[in-house]
């Protein structure tokens, strides 16, 4: 991978690694949100931001000892994790927006007319 | 609470199974539970509850769905919070789906992921139905429309007696003998639908669009047995009952030959015809189906109508039903129509299609098991009138018409209500 290409991907991932951080202290910091949340909404949080993390970390220092099977392990759990909880919103949410966009596109609420 | 029959619940179950509605699925699927769309609703932002954040009123139908349909749910139920469709659920539905939420949509347009919440606590609605949980109240408004053809089940000579006192008043207004509210006659250009909260309570608002069409010269009709507008079988989720009595309407403008089906001021009945009629039926209208406020529109860019808004010079707010605006696409449609009618219009905040719902969305004006509830989200509305200033408010639909005089009296606003058709016959030059 170019050495440039690499810096960008692994500093987009390193600004995801933060947000998904923050998402997740927040849904343990704030109780009402945290009174409808599921064993689910953590691992799928925690999982994703961790997949992340080590993915940023294995491009900005491919030779750390041991960086490949811990990264092989964490991109398994993930994949393993997507297609069973909530991560799967990933795939789910473009086909949401395509219904939402119909919804609201026929009847000309967006764009209005 | 009494059992839930096995047979019914399995039938509400098979609500969630079906793979084939690629859009139930994708929204089952969907909401990652953020929170965000908190503040989005009324109940929430009145009594700040965590029960009424709209993301919990999706997880207890997606928890329902994860448990019958998806390997988690099944195995390991308590990691995904899978719930069984018991009793216990059961009645927490009922509170939530049907009990705290006006399907207004807002939600859905500030959901990141753009889940469709109104759709979800529809389906939910629907597996009630199956189950014969439907607030008693709702489910008799529902019944009255199909056994009688309007949901307030008004006798056919109440109706036609009052249509005949309204023609009465408008020849007196108009001064011309000659001006006539049409029932049952073929062949009309316009066949026009009210809600029956206009025979029973307002007929002044007939009086009002039958002056807008004298003034047009349309050819025009009511019908003495389907005039209703409004489908409660939207709201209680049987679709079966929401079926007949789209078909009902659908049917009496075709045996009276009406070439256009004009939808009265009415939210839910407009997007219950207009959107989900051709659903129900199963084929698209064989007719041209607009609203009332369309249609005025139309006489005023065809130069039918003209009008003076000086005639309603006093200042006006406007409030936008949910199912017109937006989740009906008429925002600049009813802006042009009361620019042209009235001299001073000042906006809510929010307003358009961000605008709170009036609290009586959803069925919620017809099951007064909720009553309290209803009120206390209204005074969200009834804060943005008095802000406005306003001395007239003004709406498309006699539903929230309906609330807003609740408000009005509840919350002392001191505000006339009136009709988008009442406001332009006001101001018609004859």
């Amino acid at each position: 991978m170019p050495e440039l290409l690499g810096w960008i991907l692994g500093g987009c991932l390193l600004i995801s690694t933060l947000c998904g951080l923050g998402v997740l202290i927040k849904r343990i910091v704030k109780q009402e949100l945290r009174s409808f949340s599921n064993p689910d909404d953590y691992i799928s949080n925690g999982l994703t931001t961790i997949f992340q993390a080590i993915t940023a970390l294995f491009i900005a220092f491919p030779h750390l000892p041991a960086i490949e099977i811990v990264y092989f392990i964490i991109s398994v759990l993930f994949l393993v994790w997507f297609p069973l909880g909530k991560t799967r919103h990933i795939l789910y949410f473009f086909f949401a927006r395509l219904h939402l966009g119909y919804f609201y596109g026929r009847r000309g609420t967006w764009p209005e007319h | 609470m009494k059992p839930i029959d096995p047979v019914k619940r399995e039938k509400a179950l098979a609500l969630l199974a079906d793979t084939s509605d690629s859009k139930l699925r994708t929204h089952l699927n969907s909401c990652v539970r953020c929170g965000l769309c908190a503040t989005s609703c009324m109940y929430y932002d009145t009594f700040h509850e965590a029960k009424y954040i709209p993301a919990v009123k999706v997880d207890i139908v997606a928890s329902i769905y994860k448990r019958y349909n998806t390997f988690l749910g099944k195995h390991a139920p308590k990691l995904v919070n899978a719930r069984p469709l018991n009793e216990e659920t059961a009645e927490e539905m009922v509170d939530l789906l049907f009990g705290s939420c006006t399907m207004c949509g807002r939600c859905v347009t500030h959901c990141s992921i753009g889940v469709d919440i109104s759709y979800l606590v529809h389906k939910g609605r629907e597996m009630l139905a199956e189950m014969g949980m439907v607030p008693a109240s709702l489910q008799s408004t529902v019944d009255a429309a199909v056994q009688t053809g309007n949901n307030m089940a008004i006798p056919v000579e109440e109706y036609t007696d009052t249509i005949e006192w309204m023609e009465e008043e408008l020849q007196d207004e108009v001064e011309d003998e000659n001006a006539r509210i049409p029932l049952d006659e073929s062949d009309r250009n316009v066949f026009y639908t009210l809600n029956p909260r206009e025979p029973k309570f307002f007929p002044l608002s007939i009086k009002a669009m039958a002056k807008i069409f004298y003034a047009a010269q349309e050819s025009w009709t009511l019908s003495s047995k389907y005039y209703d507008v409004t489908n409660y079988g939207y709201f209680n989720g049987n679709t079966a009952e929401a079926t007949l009595i789209a078909r009902n309407l659908h049917d009496e403008v075709l045996r009276l030959k009406g070439k256009r089906l004009i939808l009265g001021e009415c939210g839910h009945g407009s997007y219950a015809n207009r959107w989900e009629g051709p659903n129900y039926l199963g084929h698209s209208y064989e007719f041209d189906m607009i609203t009332a406020v369309e249609l005025i529109k139309e006489y005023i860019d065809s130069g039918l109508i003209r009008l003076d808004k000086s005639l309603n010079s006093e200042p006006v707010t406007i409030h936008d039903p949910c199912n017109l605006i937006r989740n009906g696409g008429l925002f600049k449609t009813l802006r042009y129509v009361l620019h042209a009618s009235c001299s001073s219009i000042i906006e809510m905040d929010p307003y358009g299609n961000d605008n709170h719902c009036c609290g009586g969305g959803g069925g919620q004006l017809a099951m007064s098991e909720y009553n309290e509830r209803r009120l206390g989200i209204g005074k969200i509305k009834a804060d943005q009138i008095r802000k406005s200033g306003a001395k007239i408010v003004i709406t498309p639909c006699h539903n929230c018409v309906d609330q807003l005089l609740q408000l009005n009296h509840t919350y002392k606003l001191n505000v006339k209500i009136m009709t988008v058709a009442e406001i332009v016959a006001n101001a018609l030059i004859l």
